[in-house]
């Protein structure tokens, strides 16, 4: 099956994965490259260069919706695509919050001992929880919508 | 609600409709054909107005579409 066969819901779905994946991917490049955490709060190139993964993965996701956005007459999405993005919601908001409360354990656990923290971690938790939201709804979304969702 | 068990014929009476495709069902009826198909396979109920929607586009009552009942060791 081509990506043009593909429901308006799986296609922006798929779309999602990939633009958050590489605003991920490019977060990490910039937060985890030259000094880490210890410097990032400091430091307003690497800062400029992760917002411009957020600003990145803004543009192109609102770009793929208006593109995907079909004609009128078609019906693009109906009651089973609303429940599936709903229950996909739901989802990744439980998965957020288990990384953010496995992340500052892990935080906690290694830096207890110095008894400081870095508060650039602060802004990976912040970048990081959004793009672990985007990413894991999107992904949600194609599992259910390949799944038996929505019986009984 | 988990033990409920909801058949269709909505397969056959495609086939019996000059063998109506999936597309041209899920058109009539206003949902996708993606959603025609889950149906099919009978991994997905759709509400009361779906099930009227496509009982109507083949002309026959909801019943007719659709079978209800309990699976079997329940109720």
């Amino acid at each position: 099956m081509s990506f043009g066969e593909l429901s308006q819901t799986r296609r922006r779905a798929w779309l999602a994965t990939i633009i958050w994946a590489v605003a991920g991917i490019w977060f990490s490049i910039a937060f985890f490259s030259g000094g880490g955490a210890a410097e990032f709060d400091t430091d307003s190139g690497r800062h400029l260069v992760a917002a411009g993964a957020i600003l990145f993965g803004f543009i192109v996701y609102w770009s793929s919706l208006w593109l995907t956005r079909g004609t009128s007459e078609q019906v693009l999405s109906d009651e089973r695509d609303f429940q599936v993005v709903a229950r996909a919601s739901q989802v990744a908001l439980v998965i957020v919050l288990i990384c953010v409360f496995l992340t500052c354990t892990i935080l906690w656990t290694v830096h207890e001992a110095a008894g400081v923290l870095e508060v650039g971690w602060m802004w990976f938790i912040a970048y990081g929880s959004m793009i672990v939201g985007l990413v894991s709804n999107a992904v949600v979304v194609l599992i259910l919508d390949r799944s038996t969702f929505g019986h009984g | 609600m988990g033990d409920d068990n909801i058949r269709n014929s909505i397969r056959r009476l495609r086939f019996e409709h000059e063998e109506m495709t999936q597309q041209e069902l899920a058109e009539a009826a206003r949902c996708t054909r993606q959603t025609i198909g889950a149906l099919e396979q009978g991994g997905y109920v759709p509400s009361l107005a779906l099930a009227f929607r496509i009982a109507r586009v083949f002309g026959l009552g909801v019943e007719e579409v659709f079978e209800y009942g309990p699976e079997e060791g329940t109720g």
